[in-house]
């Protein structure tokens, strides 16, 4: 999904590129009430930069539409897994894409690849767990994390 | 309590009716010393308890013939042979009354009083003391009592006391004052007297260990020339070890922690003492290490060697639970994410097994039954032939009987260097020292499904796949000396996850070939899920503030605060590096050294027409 392309029409491009610009000469008074608008809480420390650049990403959002939401949230989730502040939203084991998890079976090495979108890519077929892939090689049912020997989560 | 008993009847016959009561004796003097003073002694007692109980005639009192006595006893507890006699007499029931020449007599415990006091209740005995009129009958008598009893105790403990000081004062003084008495001294008319000849053992033990360091080899010395200590017996180790370290041997004396000069002759010049403590103090660490059991070490450290010659070292790591797992690691292979890591680490135990099931094999073989029995029988002729071949045979059960030290010591008498690597695992051996011809050792090898059961279960990382061939390696050049090898066929198995980075874009980038492959940026996906993580957690009011988060964290606000502009990245963006197709080169470093525009457009731009390299 491509959010920006060429096509796109002039006139809607050129408004955002208008509201952007307004943002910068815009009275704090203003931006605030903006703000209010788009975010549910004020941040703690007011910084112009912070608070315009926010407010930029939100408008142009809504013009051309933003991150699938479900690829937010496996970034979030995959975010907290590297983060020492845990908040317990992710139960899901996560991966980050681009890993590779490599595991010998009857004499042949698999190398399962993590995608983008969190799906796992073994044998040139994609599946959705862990468990399903074990299964593309094993043939059988078993724990797809166990049998990568992915370190258990951790209970917080 | 029945039978009250005072003078205040002294009209002897004027009650007919007045029951029999059987009286004891009880008489108790603390100490020895008492013994012969005329007022506080053993017959002075009895003497004035049975003309009381004569006194009470027309109370119907008779005495009892049994002496209840405990010269030289304490009053503070009840293990007194008398008074133990009193009390079954009491419980059989032949007592009816208990007469003391002064409370204190029977108890100066106020606990084991009151438990007396039970007692003779349950058993409907009454007591009365010669000098003290107390009816234990009325509550008055019994607060008289627990007040006497009390001073009792008191006076107990203040004399307890007042010994204390005493003997700290004359240990101070340097007096000897009891106990124990050292090796090497005895105790003449109360003071402590050098003996020669047990005094002889003691410099020896000195001068032994100040040379030797250890106390067991004093003690195997003493052993060795037949001194005992005065039990009869071989030194303990334990005594010989407080031994070196008592400075009563310098002429001082133990007082607690503390100790002072003494009045007796030294037998150890204080030059060897204190060297023997620096030498306990200096060997501290290395001797509580030192315990042959469970001394961390590694059969085949230092003999072990990778394909290409590197050396492998013995290493472990903790599991979840805290367990040990211990590895031999290829020299020079400890760093993270190496592509050549794989297959550089193999489980100790496996190695070390798939080795010892050669050893033996060796140790079992007629050369060496041959001359093993042979040395046996020079050492200990009482051990028969048989014996030695059985346990010969059974080498696994007795190589885990013997010291660490010792399994070492045969493993490099037997190999010179094992080389493993992912296909094999070959033993040199030292056969020539030995002289045992090649036929014997494995007569056509060990079948390869025979050792792999013995290697065991499902979870063995390492498997003998195929034949274990012994081989006689001529030398290939001038002055090398034929050796004889083992090669065992093997399969390293591998499981877990490993974060593999594809080759990176370095051939991409030079064969200016545009990449099929997607090319993943680690580090970048890291940040970027960081990012958008922090953010949520701001949005959603989890945590207060930027700083915050650097602090709970770890980092600093203003890396915080660099990461968080990442979440203003274009989606397109987003998605792109999250399938490893962002442009060559693109990475952590390009957003840490240019400030991200607002304007997705700009965005694009700015990161996609971007040469990096």
């Amino acid at each position: 999904m491509l959010a920006i392309t060429e096509e796109r029409p002039e006139n809607s491009s050129s408004s955002v590129t208008e509201q952007l610009a307004a943002l910068n000469t815009m009275p704090m008074t203003e931006i605030w009430k903006l703000w209010d608008r788009n975010f549910p809480r004020r941040p703690k420390h007011t910084n112009r930069n912070f608070l315009v650049s926010r407010l930029a990403f939100r408008i142009q959002e809504e013009a051309y539409g933003g991150l699938p939401a479900k690829l937010k949230d496996y970034l979030i989730d995959c975010g907290e897994r590297h983060s020492k502040i845990k908040s317990g939203r992710g139960r899901e084991r996560h991966l980050m894409p681009g890993s590779v998890l490599v595991r010998e079976f009857e004499g042949q090495e698999y190398r399962v690849l993590v995608a983008a979108d969190g799906f796992y890519e073994v044998n040139g077929k994609r599946f959705k767990s862990l468990s399903a892939a074990a299964k593309e090689i094993t043939g059988g049912h078993r724990s797809g994390p166990k049998f990568f020997g992915l370190p258990e989560k951790r209970r917080e | 309590m029945k039978g009250a008993k005072k003078k205040d009847l002294m009209a002897p016959g004027l009650n007919p009716e007045v029951r029999m009561k059987r009286c004891a004796v009880y008489c108790r003097v603390s100490s020895d010393e008492n013994l012969d003073q005329s007022f506080n002694s053993i017959d002075a007692q009895r003497e004035a308890g049975l003309s009381f109980i004569r006194s009470q005639q027309a109370e119907g009192w008779v005495p009892l013939d049994g002496t209840y006595e405990d010269p030289g006893f304490s009053g503070g507890n009840m293990e007194r042979p008398g008074l133990q006699r009193l009390f079954r007499d009491i419980r059989s029931g032949v007592v009816d009354m208990v007469v003391v020449y002064k409370i204190d007599r029977l108890s100066r415990s106020l606990a084991d009083f009151a438990k007396m006091v039970e007692m003779f209740d349950s058993c409907n005995v009454s007591f009365s003391a010669v000098t003290q009129q107390i009816n234990s009958a009325s509550s008055m008598g019994r607060l008289m009592l627990n007040v006497l009893l009390s001073f009792a105790q008191f006076e107990r403990e203040v004399t307890g006391e007042r010994i204390r000081d005493k003997i700290a004062a004359a240990k101070a003084k340097g007096m000897w004052m009891g106990g124990p008495v050292p090796h090497g001294y005895q105790v003449i008319e109360r003071k402590l007297m050098i003996q020669p000849d047990e005094a002889k053992v003691v410099k020896r033990i000195f001068q032994d260990f100040a040379e030797l360091r250890s106390v067991a080899m004093v003690i195997e010395a003493l052993k060795r020339d037949g001194m005992n200590a005065r039990s009869g017996k071989p030194f303990a180790h334990q005594t010989v070890r407080t031994l070196l370290t008592n400075r009563t041997y310098i002429g001082e004396l133990n007082h607690k922690e503390k100790s002072h000069p003494g009045l007796h002759d030294p037998i150890i010049a204080r030059d060897l003492f204190d060297c023997v403590q620096e030498i306990f103090d200096h060997d501290a660490r290395l001797r509580g290490s030192r315990n042959p059991r469970t001394a961390f070490y590694a059969l085949l450290s230092g003999l072990l060697f990778g394909p290409n010659g590197v050396k492998m070292l013995a290493t472990w790591s903790r599991g979840k639970t805290g367990q040990k797992f211990r590895y031999y690691r290829m020299l020079g292979y400890g760093g993270k994410a190496q592509p050549t890591r794989r297959s550089m680490m193999f489980a100790m135990k496996e190695v070390d097994r798939l080795v010892l099931d050669q050893v033996y094999g060796v140790l079992k073989s007629p050369t060496m039954l041959e001359s093993t029995i042979l040395e046996v029988e020079k050492v200990r002729p009482d051990i028969s032939e048989l014996s030695v071949y059985q346990a010969m045979q059974n080498m696994a059960a007795i190589w885990n009987e013997l010291y660490p030290q010792e399994q070492r010591k045969i493993i490099e008498t037997l190999i010179e260097r094992v080389v493993l690597s992912d296909q094999e695992l070959e033993i040199t051996w030292r056969l020539v020292d030995w002289n045992v011809s090649l036929d014997q050792l494995h007569p056509n090898g060990i079948p390869a499904e025979l050792v792999r059961r013995e290697a065991g279960g499902r979870m063995d990382m390492i498997k003998v796949v195929g034949e274990i061939q012994t081989i006689n390696v001529e030398p290939s050049a001038e002055g090398e000396r034929p050796v004889v090898k083992t090669v065992i066929p093997i399969r390293h198995r591998r499981k877990g996850i490993k974060n593999v980075i594809e080759p990176n874009p370095a051939l991409a980038a030079e064969g200016v070939v545009p990449q099929e492959k997607p090319q993943f940026q680690m580090p970048l996906l890291t940040a970027l899920s960081r990012a958008f993580y922090w953010q949520w957690l701001l949005d959603e009011g989890r945590v207060e503030s930027g700083s915050e988060i650097a602090r709970r964290e770890g980092l600093h606000p203003s890396t915080v605060n660099e990461l968080l502009r990442l979440t203003i990245l274009a989606p397109d963006l987003v998605q792109r590096i999250l399938k490893g197709e962002q442009p060559e080169g693109l990475s952590i470093l390009w957003f840490t050294r240019n400030r991200l525009p607002m304007e997705w457009k700009t965005q694009f731009t700015a990161i996609l027409a971007k040469d990096y390299n």
